[in-house]
């Protein structure tokens, strides 16, 4: 297993740096000059030029880069040009919502669909099924910022039962820290949600497959109950893959739904970050999200060669 | 499996997707001729903003008092086409990476790392950040999001050729002297075809949510030029007092999304033997149990 | 349903988890139920307004952003401010003499104030103060030719010298934008020109800064040592008293969101709400609308200095070209709220101020015409438009959009350039070259036309013109209310003929609170002292 780590390890690296080099350019090549930004529109020509300087920007491309590498491999992300404090800082403060966001979200998409693709394995004919399997189809077509609005009309603006922004944490006020919470994880449950049921249900159709013929002796509810104490332990190893990958699209819809719930998360600060041209920082948020991503799908592929020795990852 | 009546039994074994193919034609042709008998869909007229429906406007009329059935059929062609471009960028960038990657040992080191380097971000997140380095608007649109979706076609068809040859079957063209190219285009890419195509659906079906969200953030398409996604983002300040704005767009891009999953689904189980067996088995196991429970 | 029993055996799971499941939403439901009632927190205690943008800068003196003066007038006091009339009156002064022909102001000031970091005010710091403001105040610059000098002459009183009379001196002092705020002298002169930053904020207002998180909130806390006027004045005058114990202004940039927290208790005002949610407003029970009393007129900025603009038949053509009505239609609410329609630069129950010369340029719309002159200018289908614009306030970009559909009508194209709010304001002027129109407004009640901020210098368009220049001496040098009205028709008049920026109509800033809100004087932006906040409801 060491040896998989060490492997992996440098794949990480390797591919930390090339990101981290590819934001570097994408974003000092963005136009705009952030000492511009942060002076503000009153600034004069030699303020501008004295933080250009102070800032470092006034040197030439390659030579920031150097600079900029030889902090980031020592853990300094720089300072963020609008807070006026570390980037690390920054982001340590902005992770609690998007980490809760994920968390939660993906603990309740996997509560709600693993019995639900169960369900479905197990009895295919029922119109629960009918009408489950469509729906995940729709889940994973609906468009995340188009159903959390709808949930707005519905929850906040009509029925006036929940809130329909902001974000309170749960260390402070948990019953309205919840409150907050449903609506924006409810949207983010529905595509996850969605995606899982259908993975899950495809790879139990395929060990199903393997199996059927064996089984198909054992008529009646046996037949079910068997099938699925075989089957899901199998079955559920492509799910946490799945938990992985989708990660991906998750903090996309974290984005957004950060956007609508005016949540102040990473998805949040990556906007802010952007639209003032805080370098520090955006280039701090793009090296955050990209090592959350493969670390956690270092995890789960070290889980999924503990859980399954036949796998062998190269 | 070809040949004639392979449509219909496969319309037999689940008719399911192709009537969704149905539904996707139906939109195709509601937005393509549509647009020719309504109003021009940024005709401003305050004077009859936010009126119901009405003879004039089945739909009624927005903030501007532009006909809203119109721009839903246009937003409909502009998402569509966009969505169309970027897949067709996608599946062609990303199949001449995979088929070189797969093909050239050398190649793959240096490709698949770069690939795996955009496949470490969120293809959200990394949409927004090339859009705001190429400004809004369409043609940033297109690029940001091809380079988004091909690394995934290029490791898809970087694993359909590995595995090809590791099947000899590479091996075995070239000892009967074909060069290169010629494996590659002759022998590898009709064998990966039908994974491409099944994967190029759910790619249109995930650039149209991708256009949508992108709009809808403001880094899209610009106005006055509608998509679906940035009219539900120029619904939000009147979901309040109109709430009914946002009904359409949305529900425009849930059809054709989901019209696109089941298209693909389809012609998977048609072209790819291990779905069409889970497929038979669901029911098989349908009827069984359905005589076990009586 | 099946006739055997379920059966458990071995690594059944699917049971289980059913059970999970629904005790999962029994939990939820009890949740959200018991989360229907507002927070714990004493509600008399703090009064959170929902605002559209992040404000940016405090600096009341240097920043002139709507979003700055609402919130900075809590925290700073200028030396002259406008009472509920909008006449200029001592505020950190105590009053003015005004000799040698009008051109020396012997201003005493008030010996009872505190900075809000302890130290008490006097003249050094006033002087400190108003040499800044000679620097940075837009109106300033307009008089600043004629200043000989500011000194202190004892304490607690200041001279102020100029060559010949200027007759807007005290009301540009007590200007709503840029007014001469008074901060202690070591602060002044290290700040200069540049903006405060956040630990210069130090005023002598009913309430002090505690904490500005950017991008999330600002909090303020009442000044313990804070000493008032006791003149019932109002306006930004008069008599202050602290009667909520801190404030918050929480950034919430969606609209619907700000009206929605409201009822759901997040927060007991909302800002800036679009005009066409007034009749959804004045129909709810639970709240109360407040259309600001003291309204912006809507403008089309326009880039005199750089672009195809820059020429005189361009902006004629263009103001021939805008439907003024079709435009206020789209963008300001309900006619009621704007009716009558006037472009002018100041309101007209302004009465000093308001002018109805070139009435009828405002009122021209010919597409024809208008085509024919911006082609003389070189304007056409080879040259897009750029327009400027924001989504913080809904209303610019609507004009945007509206503007775009015009010049498209005849053959014009226009792109627009969304960004938020503080970053298109720091585009305008950090970057002419990149912008041809834009978006802005100004108050309608002014008290002198130097207030009317886009005939100041640095103002963003680059307008300058000798024109105007000397119709703004002839009021400077004005010595009675005649001869200042006669300057004020003629100001209107060039703004007409030379088109600056186009004026469309009244825009009511349409604010709404809770019923937890008593006495809030709701003048312009949000002074919160002399407000308090009653208990929150128990029963809906």
């Amino acid at each position: 297993m060491s040896h998989v780590i060490f492997r992996r390890g440098r794949d990480l690296v390797i591919t930390l740096l090339l990101v981290g080099t590819l934001m570097f350019f994408v974003v000092h090549l963005l136009p705009g000059n952030p000492a511009i930004a942060m002076l503000g529109s009153y600034a004069t020509e030699d303020q501008v030029r004295q933080l250009t300087h102070a800032l470092g920007l006034d040197q030439p491309l390659l030579s920031q880069y150097g600079l900029w590498l030889g902090h980031v491999v020592k853990g300094n992300l720089g300072d963020s040009i609008g807070f006026q404090q570390p980037v690390t800082t920054v982001l340590a403060e902005h992770l609690g919502p998007t980490a809760l966001l994920a968390v939660a979200s993906t603990v309740i998409s996997l509560v709600v669909s693993v019995p639900l693709a169960a369900y479905t394995a197990a009895r295919p004919g029922s119109w629960w099924t009918r009408v489950l399997t469509p729906l995940s189809v729709f889940g994973i077509a609906v468009p995340n910022f188009w159903l959390a609005l709808v949930l707005i009309i519905v929850f906040g603006v009509a029925l006036r039962v929940l809130p329909i922004a902001g974000y309170v944490s749960p260390l402070t006020d948990l019953p309205s820290a919840v409150s907050h919470l449903i609506l924006p994880v409810v949207v983010l449950v529905a595509g996850q949600a969605a995606l899982f049921v259908r993975t899950l249900r495809e790879s139990m159709l395929g060990e199903l497959l393997a199996l059927y013929p064996r089984t198909a002796r054992a008529k009646g509810a046996s037949e079910r109950v068997v099938i699925l104490g075989q089957l899901l332990p199998n079955a559920l190893i492509p799910l946490l893959t799945v938990v992985g990958t989708s990660l991906g699209t998750l903090l996309g819809g974290i984005v957004i739904v950060e956007n609508v719930f005016v949540i102040p998360g990473f998805g949040a600060l990556l906007f802010q970050a952007i639209n003032s041209r805080d370098y520090p920082l955006v280039e701090g948020i793009t090296l955050a999200i990209a090592l959350g991503y493969v670390l956690i799908n270092l995890v789960v592929d070290l889980l999924y060669t503990a859980i399954d020795p036949r796998v062998r990852i190269r | 499996m070809r040949g004639s009546g392979w449509l219909q039994r496969a319309w037999r074994r689940d008719p399911v997707p192709w009537s969704w193919a149905g539904v996707f034609v139906l939109v195709l042709l509601v937005i393509s001729i549509g647009p020719l008998f309504a109003q021009p869909p940024s005709d401003i007229d305050p004077l009859i903003r936010l009126r119901g429906p009405s003879g004039a406007h089945w739909l009624g009329t927005d903030e501007y008092g532009r006909d809203i059935l119109s721009r839903v059929l246009t937003a409909g062609g502009v998402s569509l086409g966009l969505g169309a471009l970027v897949t067709a960028i996608a599946v062609l960038a990303g199949t001449v990476i995979g088929l070189c990657a797969g093909f050239f040992p050398r190649a793959d080191a240096i490709v698949m790392r770069l690939m795996d380097a955009l496949l470490a971000f969120p293809p959200l997140v990394l949409a927004i950040a090339l859009v705001a380095f190429l400004g809004s608007g369409a043609t940033s649109e297109v690029i940001a999001l091809s380079i988004v979706y091909a690394p995934f076609l290029a490791r898809t068809m970087r694993g359909a050729t590995l595995s090809l040859s590791a099947r000899g079957y590479v091996a075995a063209a070239r000892s009967s002297g074909l060069s290169e190219p010629r494996i590659l285009l002759a022998h590898v890419l009709p064998n990966a075809a039908p994974t491409l195509l099944v994967q190029a659906s759910f790619i249109y079906a995930f650039a149209l949510l991708s256009d949508a969200a992108l709009s809808f953030l403001g880094l899209g398409v610009s106005a006055p030029t509608p998509t679906w996604g940035n009219m539900v983002d120029e619904a939000r300040p009147y979901l309040m007092t109109e709430p009914g704005f946002i009904i359409f767009p949305g529900l425009a891009i849930v059809l054709v999304v989901m019209a696109l999953n089941y298209l693909g689904d389809g012609v998977r189980n048609l072209l790819e033997p291990r779905s069409r067996a889970m497929l038979d088995l669901t029911h098989l196991r349908r009827r069984d149990l359905s005589r076990g429970d009586s | 349903m099946t006739g055997s029993p379920r059966r458990r055996s071995p690594g059944a799971r699917p049971v289980n988890h059913h059970r999970l499941v629904g005790a999962l939403l029994v939990g939820l439901v009890a949740l959200v139920a018991g989360c229907g009632t507002p927070p714990q927190e004493d509600t008399t205690q703090r009064l959170t307004a929902a605002i559209p943008g992040d404000p940016v800068s405090l600096d009341w003196g240097l920043n002139t952003d709507a979003l700055t003066i609402d919130i900075a007038q809590n925290i700073f006091e200028p030396l002259f401010a406008a009472d509920r009339t909008w006449q200029p009156k001592p505020m950190l002064a105590d009053g003015y003499t005004l000799t040698e022909g009008n051109t020396v102001y012997t201003i005493p000031i008030r010996r009872d104030v505190t900075f809000h970091n302890g130290q008490p005010m006097g003249a050094a710091d006033v002087v400190a103060s108003l040499n800044r403001w000679f620097t940075i105040s837009g109106q300033a610059q307009l008089i600043k030719s004629a200043l000989r000098g500011v000194q202190q002459l004892d304490p607690y009183t200041v001279q102020v010298r100029f060559d010949r009379p200027q007759r807007s001196f005290i009301p540009d002092l007590a200007s709503l934008v840029q007014p001469c705020i008074v901060l202690p002298a070591a602060i002044a002169e290290a700040a200069g020109a540049k903006p405060l930053t956040d630990a210069q904020i130090i005023g002598t207002g009913p309430y002090q800064l505690e904490r500005f998180v950017h991008g999330q909130y600002v909090d303020l806390r009442r000044f313990p040592g804070y000493r008032s006027r006791t003149e019932d004045w109002g306006g930004l005058n008069g008599r202050k008293v602290a009667r909520i114990p801190q404030l918050r202004f929480r950034v919430v940039t969606d609209s619907t969101v700000r009206l929605n927290g409201l009822s759901t208790g997040q927060w007991q005002y909302a800002q800036s709400l679009d005009s066409d949610f007034y009749d959804l407003i004045t129909g709810n029970t639970e709240l109360t609308g407040l259309p600001e009393r003291s309204s912006l007129i809507e403008f089309l900025l326009i880039n005199s200095g750089a672009g195809p603009f820059r020429s005189l038949a361009a902006r004629q053509g263009l103001n021939q070209l805008l439907d003024k009505r079709a435009l206020a239609e789209a963008t300001l609410g309900p006619a009621k709220l704007w009716e009558p329609l006037t472009g002018q630069f100041a309101f007209p129950d302004d009465a000093a101020m308001y002018s109805t010369a070139g009435m009828d340029t405002y009122r021209a719309h010919d597409p024809a015409q208008a085509s024919q002159l911006l082609s003389s200018a070189g304007v056409g289908p080879n040259s897009p438009i750029r327009i400027l614009t924001t989504h913080t306030y809904q209303n610019y970009y609507q004009m945007a959009v509206v503007v775009q559909s015009e010049l498209r009508s005849i053959g014009i194209s226009a792109q627009l350039q969304v960004y938020d709010f503080p970053t298109m304001v720091s585009k305008l002027s950090s970057d002419p070259g990149s912008w041809d129109l834009s978006m802005t407004s100004f108050a309608g009640e002014i008290m002198a036309p130097t207030q009317v901020l886009f005939l100041t210098p640095k103002w963003p368009g680059g307008y300058r013109s000798a024109a105007m220049d000397a119709a703004i001496a002839q009021y400077e040098a004005s010595a009675d209310d005649a001869a200042a009205k006669a300057a004020i028709d003629r100001i209107q008049a060039v703004v007409w003929q030379e088109v600056p920026d186009i004026g469309i109509g009244k825009q009511v800033k349409l604010d709404a609170v809770t019923h937890q809100v008593r006495d809030y004087q709701n003048f312009v932006g949000q002074g919160f002292w002399n407000a308090y906040l009653a208990p929150a409801r128990t029963a809906d």
